[in-house]
This record gives C-alpha cells, structure tokens and sequence, in this order.
C-alpha cells in the first residue's frame, strides 16, 4: 500500500517579485492505492502546480508531502524511491518520445532505474502489453505511429518503471473520440486490476464523471472540495460560482427538476436517460 | 467567386523505412471537392488521420496538391507568385500553442503578426488591446508566454492571428487544450469574427463545437463523406460512428429518451431544445 500525504502545502511561484503567484494554499490531501480521482479547476486554478508537488518536480514553500511517512523534500531522502513509485503522464507525453524505435523509448525509464538489458526490456515488453500495444509496431520508429498510438506508447514508458500512483495530466487531450476511450479504459483497467492509484487531471467532466471515484475541485489555488463523484457534481451551483462545467446529464437533470420534473442525479448519458424513462413511465400508469 | 475551392484535391506524403529509402506512399486526400463562401462558418469533422490537417495546409497554400488544385480567391496555390497573397487571406492556428509563441512578452507576440504587414503603430496598438480583450487575456499584455498555461498561449495564438485581420481564419483543433471556459470564449469569439464577416473553418473532431456552423463537411480516409447543415448530419448516426466520431451528449440523450419510447424529434442540438422537448412530452 502507497500512501501519499499533503500536510499544509503552499506554493508561491516567483516569490518577492511583482508577477509573485500564490498557486497553491493550505492543501490537505490524502491519496492511497486503488484510488482513482478526478482532479479539476479552470485553467490556472492550481492543478498542474498540485501534480508537480506530488510529483516532487516542485517544492512547496512551505508544507510537508509525505510518501509512506516519509518527506519526499527532506536533505537525505532518496528521491529514487519517489520516482519509482509516483509515474506521471504529462501534458501531450508524445512530444517525449525520442528513441529509434518504441521498445527503446520505452526500455528508457526501467534502465534508469538501474534494470540492465534484458531485465528493462521484459518490463517494457509488459507495460506495451498492458497498453495492448500491436506487436507489429515494437521495432517501429515511434514518430510514424498515430496519435492514439503514440500516445499509448509513452504511457508505456511510464507503466515500465511499474508505479504505484499514476498521474495523468489530460491525458486525452487532442485525441478522438476513439482515442480518448481508448486511453480512458486503460486507465481505469490499470486501476481495478493492479490497483493503482490514479490521479486524472482532467478539463472533461463528461471523463471524470464517468470514470472516476473521487473528485478534487481546485479554484485559485484552494482545493474546494474534495468528496465522491456524486457529491461533488450534485452541488452544481457551487460549480458554476466557480465557472465549471457541469456534464450534459446532470445539466439537464436539474434544469427539468426546475421544471417541477423529478429526476434523480445523473453521471452519465445512459443514467440521465434511464432517470428520464423512468419518470415518464411513472406518469403512464398502465 | 468563392473564396476557397477544391478541385479534385489529392495529396499523397512519401514514406521511408529505417533507412531513409522510399517506402511508398500514404494517401491523406483522395479527391476532395470542396467550396468554401466568403463570410460562412465551416466545420471540418473527423477523426484524427483523415485527413482534415492535411486539407487545411492546402487552404493557405503550406502545402501543394500532388494532383487537383486549390484555388483561393480565385489564385492558383501551386504558383509560386501568389503564395504571399494567399496566405494574408487565410490565417491559421494550430492545435499546438507553444510552436507559435514567437516573442518573450505576450503583447508584442500578438503584434508580430500586424507588424509584418506594415500596419501602424498606432493601429497596432489598438489591435492588440482588442483582441487581448475579446479573449480574455488583457490581464496578461506584458507578462512572458512561459509563465502561460497551454489554453491562456492558444488564445494568444488566437489574438495573433485576429489581429492580422484576415478574411479567412483557420483554426486546427485549436480549442482542444483549452478547459470549458476558454473553449466557450475562444467559440464566441470566433462567432463574433464571422458575424463581423470573417470566414471561419474549423476543424475538429468535437461534434459539440460544430452545431453553429453553417455548414459541415464530414472526412474520413482522406474524402469528404457528408455534407450539409449541422442537423442534416446530425441526423445519420450510424454513419458518423462508423467514421469513428461521436454526436454531442445532448444529442445521444434525445436518441436514446426516443428509443426508450418518448415523443422527441432527432436529432436535438442544444440542451434548451432538448428541455424543451422532454417537458412537451412529459
């Protein structure tokens, strides 16, 4: 069991200069295997900025983040064991690829991590297979591959060095509809089978609602909420103050509720419409 | 004349193997015909790979039809002479923001553009003040593009392009990095070009992003499938899964409450008709 613990974190970017930005305030935050959370926030609300303090890619200013009891910012902490088991995904991971061919790019991090030859290549071989990467492809040039592909590949490169929490910064961003639930089951496989932990940053609350367990909201640097799926997106007045979107479903579920229809909430697009149905037979009495 | 047209485009990229010989070739058009009005607002639907890049780098002539020819404005994109003409008719943004910052300070990257073209300082000026404004970014005129967020750097791509004024903006999935907000701003403002008279061509694979459109053309495998008004494609389900998109939730919703026996006409495109619909029947 991984277990990671924000106490009191704060980060100030350019700090004593005019264009000084508190990006993170007072965060409390705790994140455990089997997880799978949705994080969100306008743009500039403070979640790239949480990823890369968990991430440890940042320091706080102040506050504590501790993986398994341990403060990964400490003078004598072994930053090795962080990076081992904290994998993430940025933004458009793709650009990251660099090797000849994808086995390469993807032995890249166990060998990093000090797996010689063969060793790195099992591993690598594994995490494609875990991506259901097409064999065919192994020994191909990664910059011939598709988008979906690609970026399937560089998850890869990620899955290789075997984490216990997996952060995702939109990781379905400028792929299609194809791609984008390509990528989403992988996540959620990864998930329920070997229990990792996700961390899904996300502008879709179509995604997250469908996919994830357990929302944090972000909004000028202060985790507003962090609760259940359901909980969160219930509180859709709460969301628009802070101009996010809500999904279609529960869009429309509130609006025909203000309409003096009672629909229960809805996730998701089957869910809104089983609701409906079932009001409108309701109605029907046969 | 219309302001862009088609001809029997085809355009085939070379393929090499490891070792950087010939490897055949990939067709990423197949004769595609196409008419774009000055003044329209056109959305070009399809997946990723069909395509739809391709065709939009032939509108302002960054690519040359390996068979078929483009015409903008009645020029010929193949001849060498018109290229600086065409390409001051049709402004492009890209889906990647960071390959089109090209200053330290974020209003002189939106007057890179204008100043190319010789506009007056003071003209300039007032261009960029606008169209920081329309999107929303006037708080960050003399902040750096490194300290942006990738949706805050698109929309300065966006006011860029604006502020060269062109009669014909193309936008390549450039609102796929942007969170709702953004998105909804960037969408506006495009509509407030085109009610201003500028052509819009948007490419995306969002179903979403298209139901203002005038018209939309459908791609797949490098040919236009369908065409028409966003309800007469919104119409053929089937066919537009089969070509890998999928319709907006809102429209899914009105399928499915119909299937599930309630009186609703498809397909819907806006959640008030949706509403709407639902309360009639209820």
């Amino acid at each position: 069991m991984t277990n990671i613990t924000l106490k009191d974190v704060n980060y100030i970017y350019s700090p004593d200069t005019p264009y000084s930005i508190h990006a993170l305030k007072n965060i409390n935050l705790t994140i455990e295997s089997g997880d799978f959370i949705g994080v969100i926030g306008q743009t500039g609300s403070g979640k790239s900025s949480l990823m890369q303090i968990i991430d440890g890619l940042i320091k706080p200013t102040s506050g504590e983040v501790l993986l398994d009891g341990q403060d990964i910012n400490a003078k004598d902490y072994d930053k090795k064991q962080l990076r081992r088991k904290v994998g993430m995904v940025f933004q458009y991971p793709e650009y990251q690829l660099f090797e000849e061919n994808v086995l390469k790019d993807v032995c890249f991090g166990p060998k990093n991590m000090g797996i010689e030859g063969k060793g790195a290549e099992l591993k690598a071989r594994e995490a494609l297979e875990m991506v259901d990467f097409p064999e065919e492809f192994y020994l191909q040039s990664p910059f011939f591959l598709s988008g979906g592909q690609k970026r399937k590949a560089a998850i890869a490169g990620i899955l290789a060095m075997e984490p216990d929490v997996l952060i995702l910064d939109e990781p379905t961003a400028g792929l299609d509809p194809e791609g984008r639930e390509m990528i989403l089951n992988l996540i959620k496989r990864l998930n329920q089978e070997k229990n990792m932990a996700i961390i899904l940053v996300s502008h879709s609350m179509e995604d997250v609602c469908a996919y994830c367990e357990r929302v944090l909201v972000m909004h000028c640097g202060v985790l507003t909420m962090d609760a259940p799926v359901r909980d969160v997106f219930s509180r859709t007045d709460a969301l628009r103050g802070i101009d996010l979107d809500i999904p279609v479903s529960m869009k429309v579920v509130t609006e025909l509720r203000k309409r003096g229809i009672s629909v229960d909430d809805a996730m998701t697009i089957s869910e809104a419409s089983d609701n409906i149905l079932r009001e409108y037979r309701r109605r029907r009495p046969c | 004349m219309k302001l862009i047209k088609t001809q029997g485009l085809f355009h085939r990229f070379n393929k090499y193997d490891e070792n950087g010989d010939p490897a055949g070739q990939i067709a990423a058009l197949e004769g595609v015909d196409m008419e774009i009005g000055e003044g329209e607002f056109i959305a070009i639907l399809g997946h990723n790979g069909c395509g739809k890049s391709t065709l939009a780098k032939h509108f302002n002539a960054l690519l040359s039809p390996t068979q078929g020819a483009v015409y903008v404005e009645g020029k010929d994109t193949r001849e060498e002479e018109n290229l600086r003409q065409i390409r001051s008719t049709a402004g492009m943004v890209f889906q990647n923001p960071d390959n089109q910052m090209v200053s330290s300070v974020i209003e002189e990257d939106v007057a890179f553009g204008p100043e190319n073209l010789s506009v007056p300082t003071e003209e300039i000026e007032l261009r960029v003040t606008s169209c920081l404004e329309k999107l929303g970014m006037s708080a960050y005129r003399y902040h750096a593009p490194t300290k942006l967020s990738g949706g805050q750097k698109q929309r300065i791509a966006i006011a860029g392009v604006m502020a060269m004024e062109p009669k014909c903006i193309i936008l390549d999935e450039a609102t796929a990095m942007l969170d709702p907000a953004g998105r909804r701003d960037v969408l506006e403002a495009i509509r407030d070009l085109n009610r201003a008279g500028i052509t819009i061509i948007l490419i995306t694979h969002y179903m979403e992003e298209t139901v203002n459109a005038d018209k939309i053309f459908v791609m797949n495998d490098g040919k236009v499938i369908m065409s028409g008004t966003p309800r007469e494609i919104f119409a053929r389900r089937e066919e537009l899964e089969a070509a890998g998109l999928r319709l907006p939730d809102v429209t899914r919703l009105g399928y499915e409450l119909k299937e599930g026996g309630m009186d609703i006409s498809v397909p819907v495109l806006s959640e008030k008709e949706l509403i709407e619909a639902i309360v009639r029947t209820m």
